[in-house]
């Protein structure tokens, strides 16, 4: 068992656990799903314990980012989206869920459409949500 | 538990684990990127699922279930399929990610202690079965280390009064959100009080693990979303900025074997929530399965 001064040395729950990290994907793609499905509470509840098990899974992060977005807990979002970026920092998806929570805030919209417009170029479904994002903005970014 | 079934017939090819690489293996950005293309193309095959369900309307509830448990079998096969290809670019990463390591156990550290961990390592085993006995596993190391601490223990063991006092959950909060880059002022007071409420304690802890800040991650445990109205009762008793980890982390060590304990189990909740969702799902994907082979019989 995990103590707390390994916690407080950056020891997870996954390493003192065995969790290797295909079972962490495979969870995270169970969340997936349920979001997919909209049962967000299922999904919180497998990404919450996903991000306690192993906080540096930055798929985990983003993921809860966006399943904190669609309950409006915009302060959360915002947080984990932060989380997932640090993580990976190059990582489209995480820095989709950035953009997507900046777009919360008036201060930072402007920051969220730019960002946005750098994930346009992107292949897939990022590059797809982000376009749709920008068109749904409009060119001011003042829309919605 | 009834989930066991639900691997059978669903063999599939070697999955490799990323972290194989043995000690030596560190996240990269690229890996981490890659894990997330993975989730990617995985929801896009739950969108495709979805899109299919447009059809007639089910006619049951099996029915209902047959859709759901195939959705969430396409994307774990979606993850399956692409994990080799995911491990090979992790693998040939360049850059590395800002904490280094993937935060996962390797297989090979989890299978040299003793020899139980060895269905993780088994080519053979589906990831659902492989899931299954890691779950049933861990409860049974649960139950057993429960039962030694509670033997340990006894009763007229030192007294674990409360000594939580001087931290709180907003003391927390603050720290980690100077660390992760937000500016304070965007969301002020309310809104950090706003985030206390939204996200329980251990969470907060994973979030500042995240950050690179493990140190506070006990000072996290210490309070969970419940006691977000105590904890804000001593706002004032502490300036807490991204410079108060020390304090934070040093309260640790005023802890009682049993607040540790309580504490660690709060964090343990989380997990054992997440471990619930996880086999309702296998259990209604097992449910599915065997309403077809009820109906083809």
């Amino acid at each position: 068992m995990i103590t707390i001064e390994e916690i407080a040395r950056g020891r997870t729950l996954a390493e003192a656990q065995g969790m290797t990290a295909e079972l962490g994907r495979a969870i995270a793609g169970m969340a997936e799903g349920a979001l997919a499905e909209d049962r967000l509470r299922a999904a919180r509840d497998m990404l919450e314990g996903l991000v306690v098990t192993n906080p540096r899974d930055p798929v985990a992060w983003a993921l809860l980012s966006t399943v904190c977005r669609r309950q409006g807990h915009a302060e959360a979002a915002r947080l984990c989206a932060e989380a997932a970026v640090r993580l990976a920092p190059d990582d489209p998806q995480a820095r989709l869920a950035r953009a997507e929570t900046q777009l919360l805030w008036p201060a930072e919209r402007a920051a969220g459409c730019e960002g946005l417009r750098a994930l346009a170029v992107e292949p897939g479904g990022v590059g797809e949500r982000a376009r749709a994002l920008l068109a749904a903005i409009g060119p001011t970014g003042t829309a919605g | 538990m009834t989930a066991k079934p639900v691997a059978a017939g669903r063999t599939g090819p070697a999955i490799p684990i990323e972290n194989d690489a043995g000690p030596a293996a560190t996240a990269t950005a690229a890996g981490a990127a890659a894990a997330t293309r993975m989730a990617e193309a995985g929801k896009k095959e739950v969108a495709k699922a979805g899109a299919r369900r447009s059809g007639p309307a089910p006619s049951g509830a099996a029915r209902g279930r047959g859709k759901l448990g195939k959705s969430v079998d396409k994307a774990l096969g979606k993850v399956k399929q692409q994990a080799p290809a995911a491990a090979r670019r992790a693998g040939g990463a360049q850059g590395r990610a800002t904490t280094g390591a993937t935060g996962y156990s390797t297989s090979a550290a989890a299978t040299a202690a003793t020899g139980e961990w060895a269905f993780l390592q088994d080519k053979n085993l589906s990831i659902d079965e492989k899931l299954f006995r890691y779950m049933m596993l861990l409860q049974k190391k649960a139950d057993t280390e429960l039962q030694q601490f509670l033997e340990a223990t006894g009763p007229g063991a030192k007294g674990g009064t409360s000594s939580s006092k001087g931290t709180s959950l907003f003391d927390v909060a603050k720290a980690v959100i100077p660390a992760l880059g937000l500016a304070e002022s965007l969301i002020g007071e309310a809104g950090l009080k706003k985030l206390a409420g939204q996200l329980a304690g251990p969470v907060l802890a994973a979030a500042a693990t995240a950050a690179g800040l493990p140190a506070l991650a006990p000072a996290a445990l210490q309070v969970g979303s419940s006691l977000v109205q105590m904890a804000f009762q001593d706002v004032g008793s502490r300036a807490a900025t991204g410079t108060s980890t020390a304090p934070a982390a040093n309260e640790y060590s005023k802890m009682t074997d049993e607040q540790r304990t309580l504490w660690l189990q709060h964090l343990l909740e989380k997990q054992k929530a997440m471990f619930t969702a996880v086999s309702n799902t296998l259990r209604c994907m097992h449910d599915t399965q065997m309403a077809a082979i009820g109906n083809i019989r």
